[in-house]
């Protein structure tokens, strides 16, 4: 009995019958009082002035309890209930109708007044909000077509190499090496000494204040190599410091594939040493046989013999090594000079638009557009000069340039109307200094750049016209700027999390909220269900980072059991022996799978089964599995009673996850299937205060003993 | 009647082998030492056959081959072109200009009598 949590309205009803009672009880007092000292017979009209008295008095409170029920106590009510809906509702509220507290006075409008204020408040604050919103998406939807659209791989870390954010170009890179995703360290994918000591640099140069005078700033050029010399990078590390520019928060990686140019360049190099060494064999051959022959003495037989097969087989060895050289050297496509990707159209567009000597020279463009590698803005200063001196040369303005594609070369045809100059001729126009040559001196120069050469002839195809004719390498089929055939990663959206910034320090697992975990949720086929016999076929899992689904991180691999795969567990889960014939055997798939889910919390539905699975399969290989391990069914238990049906079917129900019936039983579809109970599970696990994974641990070791007594039971 | 061919080759001790070499593989030689001399020799007794070096001074072997293609006379000779080049972009230049064959330097004297022979590019 808590007179507070009264209602109003029976509040102000006992205080008016308390009113009454207290009037009456008053009269019935002063009459007995007058009854004693009065005479007797006057008793009589006393009881009867007490009756109408009292009724008079509580007819009296009874009518302004009444009035004041119904003009004061339920308007105040009703004002209250509207003022309590207008400012929880979320959809805007009528203001309280202003007649309901005509008795009121000014309160009825002063609320009315209020609420019109909070619900104009309420609409400036959502505007704001959804203004806000709608920028923060916009600036995000920005750098998702910028980071996808880069032609240089990046990744943002952490300041303990967890990955925020990484762009397609990235994955493509590093994504042979390993797996690289949200929330995981990237130095499981790139060389972890060489990322440590470029970070620790900028970090120092940070703390010393250093960066400030520095010529690049908070950024420093990183050469690496992923894990297992899969690619070779060059990029740049740039620090990101936090909004106060305070303290280091991570770090910008943007790299580029080198791996072709370095092996390209080492090859040469080789190529160099050895031929070098080679030829200095050969040369000494030779210098012997000269000495033989000029020693003064007639040569005998012997003699003439020896040096006869030396100088037979000395040039040829010696010639070979030098045509090995020269190849090297004159590798079109491992240039060193930055050779740019170029479309004909635009080089011939570069072309058209000089006008170093003033000349009215017209070109026109002919044949299929072709992709070339070329230093175009040297290779446009070419062509122009060379054509004003044919045009002097030949009497002519007019040219028709072409770009014919042949085995990985583009030859540039340039042709006119008139005569060729002749070779001579052409060399001394190769010999002048060239206007703006971007930096080449000239022609020569241009030529030797490119490591071509170019000459002016007759054109084969049209009597009358000549042409003069430069062979270019064509761009490399990676280098080409069109659409290849498009990879799944087109879509993904969840390529960063910048959430994850906010974990700076790594805390321990335990203490983190779930919502914070990264977890593997995993699922395995076996080839049967007793774990100590039966073996591994197929192991799929998927990421939670930030309690949100990554879809396009996942690891679903088919495994070689090492034993035939009998009839009954192909039915279920329609794996058989001729699929996982040349599969890698479980040691291998699970030390992959380890690294995948390195660093994050396991989960799968009944996980004892498929832990025990792993386990035995990770034995052999030396592949242990030792993080944290959660199981659906138990957080189940936990959540809806162990008397409910807890399979991974029942779940899915409760939860209205669907899962498509030819991925159930899959590997991949019952881990995602796992993966979005579990995304279920945590609100309902949190509002029971189980918020931590030490809470879920917790909970799930007293189900999992509960059921153990139970099973013991029978 | 022994076949002519004509040697120009700047270089005298490569001239005065080949000229030696040739001569006792049964042709019979005249020799050049720069370009506007080969373009004469070649104008006043056309050749069967040519051995001209690429970098020769004055006019160099691709003037002469283009002279030589341009000539009536001198067109159907065989060219054979000696360069210390051997990149692929060479010998297109080389056949593109009329050589019929290109030798690279060093070449042995059986390589030439091929070329000579048939043309056939080493």
């Amino acid at each position: 009995m808590n007179p507070a949590r009264w209602s109003l309205r029976l509040r102000v009803f006992l205080f008016f019958a308390l009113i009454a009672l207290g009037a009456a009880a008053a009269i019935v007092g002063v009459l007995v009082h007058l009854g004693r000292t009065l005479a007797p017979e006057s008793t009589a009209p006393l009881v009867l002035a007490g009756l109408v008295s009292i009724g008079v008095t509580t007819g009296l409170c009874a009518f302004v309890w009444l009035k004041f029920d119904e003009h004061v106590a339920k308007p105040l009510v009703a004002i209250a209930a509207d003022v309590r809906a207008a400012v929880h509702a979320r959809v805007p509220q009528k203001p309280p109708a202003i007649e309901k507290g005509r008795y009121l006075g000014i309160l009825a409008p002063a609320v009315a007044e209020f609420t019109q204020a909070l619900e104009e408040a309420r609409r400036e604050v959502d505007a704001a909000v959804a203004a806000a919103t709608a920028d923060a998406e916009r600036e995000r939807r920005n750098l998702e077509i910028v980071l996808r659209d880069l032609r240089q791989g990046v990744v943002i870390c952490t300041l303990a190499h967890k990955v925020t954010l990484y762009n397609r170009r990235a994955l493509e890179i590093l994504g042979a090496a390993g797996e690289i995703g949200l929330d995981r360290p990237l130095t499981e994918v790139l060389s972890g000494r060489v990322l440590a000591h470029t970070l620790e640099r900028l970090e120092d140069r940070f703390r010393t204040g250093r960066h400030n005078i520095h010529r690049d700033g908070l950024t420093t050029t990183l050469v690496g190599a992923t894990r297992a010399e899969h690619a070779r990078i060059v990029g740049r590390m740039s620090l990101m410091l936090d909004p106060d520019g305070a303290r280091p928060t991570g770090y910008v990686l943007a790299f580029e594939d080198v791996t072709n140019e370095l092996a390209a360049g080492v090859w040469r190099d080789r190529l160099l040493q050895d031929g070098i060494r080679d030829m200095r064999e050969r040369v000494a051959a030779l210098a012997l046989a000269g000495d033989l022959l000029a020693r003064g003495e007639t040569p005998d037989a012997d003699d003439i013999a020896l040096t006869r097969a030396l100088l037979r087989r000395e040039p040829a060895e010696l010639g070979d090594r030098l045509d090995r050289l020269e190849e090297a050297a004159s590798d079109l496509v491992s240039g060193a000079w930055p050779m740019a990707t170029t479309h004909s159209p635009t080089l011939f567009q570069l072309v058209r638009v000089r006008r170093s000597e003033g000349r009215d020279l017209a070109f026109e463009a002919v044949g299929a557009p072709a992709w070339l590698r070329c230093d175009s803005a040297s290779i446009t200063a070419l062509v122009e000069h060379l054509a004003n001196r044919i045009a002097v040369h030949a009497g002519t303005h007019a040219f028709r340039m072409e770009a014919l594609a042949e085995n990985g070369r583009v030859r540039l045809l340039v042709s006119w109307s008139g005569e060729a100059p002749a070779p001579s001729t052409v060399e001394t126009w190769l010999a002048e200094r060239l206007e703006d040559g971007a930096g080449a001196v000239t022609g020569h120069d241009v030529l030797a750049r490119h490591r071509t050469d170019l000459w002016c002839v007759p054109d084969p195809d049209q009597p009358g016209r000549a042409r003069l004719e430069l062979p270019l390498a064509a761009a490399r089929e990676e280098d080409l700027p069109i659409a290849k055939a498009p990879t799944p990663l087109a879509e993904r959206a969840e390529f960063y999390d910048f959430g994850l910034l906010g974990t700076l320090a790594p805390t321990p697992l335990d203490d983190r909220p779930l919502r914070a975990l990264t977890f593997v949720v995993f699922d395995t086929e076996t080839t049967g269900l007793d774990p100590r016999r039966d073996a591994l076929c197929s192991i799929a899992g998927v990421r939670i980072v930030n309690n949100r689904l990554i879809s396009g991180e996942l690891f679903d691999v088919l495994v070689d059991p090492g034993r035939p795969i009998p009839a009954g567990a192909s039915r279920v889960h329609g794996i058989t022996d001729a699929m996982v014939a040349g599969a890698e055997p479980p040691g291998a798939v699970l030390a992959r799978f380890r690294a995948f889910a390195s660093e994050a919390v396991l989960v799968a539905h009944n996980a004892a089964f498929d832990l025990a699975i792993l386990r035995g399969g990770g034995e052999g290989a030396g592949v242990t599995f030792d993080a944290p391990v959660l199981d659906t069914v138990l957080l189940g238990a936990h959540v809806f009673g162990t008397s409910e049906s807890l399979t991974l079917d029942a779940l899915a129900e409760r939860f209205g996850i669907v899962i498509p019936p030819e991925a159930r039983h899959t590997a991949l579809g019952d881990a995602r299937a796992t993966a979005k109970v579990l995304l279920g599970l945590i609100p309902l696990l949190e509002a029971d205060g189980v918020r931590t994974l030490r809470d879920a641990l917790a909970v799930s070791d007293k189900q999992a003993r509960l059921r153990r007594r139970m099973a013991a039971q029978g | 009647m022994a076949r002519r061919v004509l040697v120009a080759e700047d270089e005298e001790p490569m001239r005065a082998a080949l000229a030696r070499l040739l001569a006792a593989a049964g042709w019979e030689v005249e020799t050049a030492d720069d370009g506007e001399a080969a373009l004469a020799a070649l104008r006043r007794a056309p050749p069967d056959c040519a051995v001209l070096d690429a970098m020769l001074a004055g006019r160099d072997g691709y003037d002469l081959c283009r002279a030589m293609r341009a000539d009536p006379t001198l067109a159907t000779a065989r060219i054979v072109l000696t360069s210390p080049r051997g990149r692929a972009v060479d010998r297109e230049k080389a056949r593109a200009l009329g050589a019929d064959a290109m030798l690279t330097k060093p070449f042995a004297f059986a390589d030439l009598e091929a070329a000579l022979a048939d043309g056939r590019s080493r």
